[in-house]
């Protein structure tokens, strides 16, 4: 899990958080609250992609994100805050629980889960593919290869 | 495909020296021209728009907020087509009232330039489908470039739907070495500091088994294996000589690059015929290291071709 840091000298700070993931936000609203930063909080049950997108897009220059939770709900409203136009530089991510790996299939571009093997078969067109370190961050998965034997 | 009888047309990539690394090996494009038609125009814009027809999303990608770019792209390549082929391209303008015709396919568009409703299609997309190239556009911001659009019909084994939206860093990511002695940042500090009106252009190569222009990643597993056929007797044939020649414009409004790439092929029984090329090529392929032999693709049938080289050179002894 990676630590969240307060960052000092932002207009607003968002917590965007699931259930397991509001407790390690607290710490800095907490500290929001001190220094008299504005700021806005969020516990959500899921990534409802409806409300996220109607709260990123009415934020301004400025306001910074911390999203907090299971790997799934984190991806989901990072791909959500980055097509509002936050850059991975007003942002930061804790994950609470296992991080699930995903590999994008390069024929298909079908998403499944990975678990680090060095082949799978696509789940969606059934296409043998090969592990790779090369990760989208749009697409939040790792790129799967055909390799010719 | 390059079928054209004139050889020396070819876009030869090597200068001095007998091998081979990646570097930098851009030069000032001299003339300054973007895009160029040659004559596999009407077969290659057509195999372009089946493409993007068929396979929309692995062909066109743009992030809405690259729409003021696009249009500048627009305005370089119109005017650059209608001025060097004027035979072959009109363009009319009455205030922003633009009227684009092209005389080859017997087409004609109008629209409000600037005003994104004028068009059916996106800026990129429409005017991508009037050349050969291959457009890339990559945004500048927080001291990096982004792929946040591009038309890509004709790619050498990469996908631009996995690829899109990543800064110019991740994108070259895969190539092994590349990062070495930090060549990915000082090529992205020269990307960074091209000048509106002064381009640049560079060549790379690759050689492929088979002669498809659109070697997608997505269809690699169709063409590749193809690879597994080269023989020394059939690589004259089979195995084919490929090379981008790459442009890289400033868009001095949106300060962004396009980048576009034009893809020429040419089978090796037509490369060798040039014994400059023939021997120079040899030598190169000899000495290429196996960490750039196999990110290129050639590992599989490198043995097959230096054999089919070696008896082509003592021919020309």
């Amino acid at each position: 899990m990676s630590e969240l840091s307060f960052i000092h000298g932002k207009r607003k700070l968002l917590f965007c958080a699931d259930p397991e993931g509001a407790e390690v936000c607290h710490r800095l609203a907490a500290q929001a609250r001190k220094e008299n930063v504005p700021f806005e909080f969020h516990i959500l049950k899921e990534c409802d992609e409806a409300f996220v997108q109607q709260w990123f897009s009415m934020q301004k220059m400025g306001a910074y994100l911390y999203i907090s939770g299971k790997g799934d709900f984190v991806e989901k409203v990072k791909v959500r805050a980055m097509e509002a136009g936050f850059s991975e530089h007003e942002m930061q991510t804790a994950i609470i629980g296992p991080v699930r790996k995903r590999l994008v299939c390069c024929t298909c571009h079908g998403m499944n889960e990975w678990d680090d093997q060095d082949e799978i078969v696509c789940a969606h067109c059934g296409q043998q593919l090969e592990g790779s370190t090369h990760y989208s961050r749009r697409l939040g998965g790792y790129l799967g290869y055909v390799s010719i034997k | 495909m390059n079928t054209t009888g004139n050889l020396l047309s070819f876009p030869y990539p090597f200068g001095d020296g007998d091998s081979y690394r990646y570097s930098n090996n851009a030069i000032p494009l001299n003339p300054p021209h973007p895009v160029e038609i040659t004559d596999t125009y009407i077969g290659e814009l057509k195999l372009k728009r089946e493409l993007l027809t068929k396979h929309p999303e692995r062909c066109y990608y743009s992030s809405p907020h690259t729409l003021d770019a696009q249009w500048e792209i627009v305005d370089l390549i119109a005017h650059h087509l209608a001025e060097n082929y004027p035979d072959q391209f009109m363009l009319n303008k009455q205030g922003d009232n633009w009227e684009f015709s092209n005389l080859q396919t017997d087409e004609k568009i109008s629209f409000l330039f600037g005003e994104n409703t004028t068009l059916s299609l996106e800026p990129l997309d429409f005017i991508g489908r009037h050349v050969q190239e291959d457009l890339i556009l990559m945004m500048q911001r927080d001291g990096d470039l982004f792929l946040d659009a591009g038309q890509l019909c004709f790619p050498a084994n990469w996908s631009l739907y996995f690829d899109a939206g990543m800064s110019f860093k991740e994108i070259h990511a895969p190539i092994p070495g590349f990062h070495k002695e930090s060549l990915d940042a000082r090529i992205l500090q020269f990307l960074m500091r091209i000048e509106a009106g002064a381009p640049w252009g560079r060549k790379n190569w690759s050689l492929m088994a088979g002669s498809r222009l659109d070697t997608s990643l997505e269809t690699f597993a169709k063409w590749g294996q193809e690879r597994k056929k080269v023989t020394k007797e059939n690589a004259g044939k089979l195995v084919h000589f490929r090379v981008e020649d790459q442009r890289l414009f400033r868009l001095p409004k949106s300060n962004a690059i396009l980048f576009s790439i034009h893809t020429h092929m040419l089978p090796l029984e037509q490369f060798v015929q040039h014994s400059p090329w023939l021997k120079q090529f040899h030598a190169i392929l000899k000495e290429l290291p196996p960490f750039i032999a196999d990110y290129k693709g050639i590992s599989l049938y490198r043995g097959a071709v230096l054999d089919y080289l070696e008896e082509e050179l003592k021919k020309h002894e």
